[in-house]
């Protein structure tokens, strides 16, 4: 108890508010995912995940047990994967109107990948800093791609659907896939120049040379575009779900 | 005769099982368990002595003893490698009681670790 009020000392006010959206994202998303079309599974079970990605910030033995932090990166990737997955079906299904499977086996398949990846973290060597950052890095590469193919889907489905009521709803999910671009984009920007908070306390300690002084403007742009991008994220997550829940009403 | 067996299994037991497990020189037992200052080079001694100002304040020397000499940690049974000592001295830049640590602390300290981490292992 007195590590996780110390683990909440050193946590920053963003980084709170943070976890504290995704986590109301996450619920919503997850109450969603039980109560609605099988359409619908894949993006909310996915949104869902991103909040089990977020809690590492909270959890106190993420730290200490470098498996576990690793394991967190690899839900948020695990989840970017079954919310494209789940557009992808969605969009499917307006053309065709055609659906496969059962809500279970969404859940099921999703959490045989889960246990293969902890089985993966299990048997490979205890992740050191440098790879936990790197782990890190593929997680947000993934999503920035992902985000940018979801945002065409997006548009796709939403000009598809255009005169349904729900259409609103696919229009703020291109909102929060722009917060989420932004987010994780200026992230692998500071990551792929190494500019990010890992590497330069990784460098503190092997006396590595920085060149961030000489761009230290663009540096606390993309940190602050990365803060105020990801509380949109998971505000405007939690919105949706509630708008569309509305909607489908 | 059988006496006289026992007590040179039990020698041979006592020798190999004190060099498993001290391949550092230690000083001390229990509580003040600590690496021996003799066996620190001069050009550590510094971080030597800051080790075990700044790390006191949490805990006991001890702890980072066994953490060398057995390669686990001794509260979470991890791996203590180099790896992990860098992941631990980053985890003291992450506490925000900069008054206890400074960042040219928490290097000295990495460097010894990695030292006493190098000699356990030979």
């Amino acid at each position: 108890m007195e590590y996780f009020i110390d683990l909440l000392g050193r946590l920053n006010p963003f980084d709170t508010i943070q976890v504290i959206l995704w986590g109301l994202a996450g619920v919503m998303s997850f109450y969603f995912s039980i109560g609605n079309a099988r359409v619908w599974t894949s993006i909310s079970l996915g949104f869902f995940l991103v909040f089990l990605s977020q809690a590492y910030l909270m959890n106190p033995f993420a730290e200490s047990y470098y498996k576990l932090s690793a394991f967190h990166y690899i839900i948020g990737t695990v989840a970017i994967m079954v919310i494209t997955h789940g557009f992808l079906e969605y969009y499917v299904f307006c053309r065709t109107f055609e659906i496969s499977g059962k809500k279970f086996i969404v859940y099921l398949t999703t959490a045989f990948i889960l246990a293969g990846s902890g089985v993966f973290l299990a048997i490979n060597p205890t992740p050191s800093p440098n790879t936990i950052r790197n782990i890190k890095m593929v997680e947000n590469s993934i999503w920035v791609f992902l985000s940018l193919m979801n945002l065409e889907l997006i548009r796709k489905i939403y000009v598809a659907i255009k005169d349904s009521t729900i259409s609103k709803g696919f229009f703020a999910f291109g909102i929060v896939f722009l917060c989420i671009f932004l987010w994780k984009g200026s992230e692998l920007y500071l990551q792929v120049y190494q500019w990010d908070k890992e590497w330069l306390e990784i460098i503190t300690l092997t006396d590595e040379e920085s060149n961030i002084e000489d761009f230290i403007g663009r540096v606390q742009f993309s940190q602050l575009v990365s803060r105020y991008a990801a509380l949109c994220s998971g505000f405007s997550v939690g919105g949706t779900f509630v708008y569309i829940y509305r909607l489908l009403r | 005769m059988r006496i006289l067996c026992y007590v040179v299994a039990l020698f041979i037991a006592l020798t190999t099982f004190s060099t498993a497990e001290a391949r550092i020189k230690v000083s001390g037992n229990g509580e003040q368990l600590n690496f021996d200052p003799e066996s620190i080079p001069p050009n550590l001694k510094a971080s030597y002595d800051t080790m075990n100002q700044v790390c006191t304040n949490c805990h006991s020397m001890k702890k980072i003893v066994i953490a060398v000499q057995t390669g686990k940690g001794p509260d979470t049974k991890q791996p203590f490698d180099k790896q992990a000592a860098k992941a631990y001295c980053i985890k003291m830049l992450r506490k925000k009681d900069k008054v206890l640590m400074t960042k040219s602390d928490i290097k000295s300290v990495y460097q010894l670790l990695n030292y006493l981490l190098d000699e356990n292992a030979k």
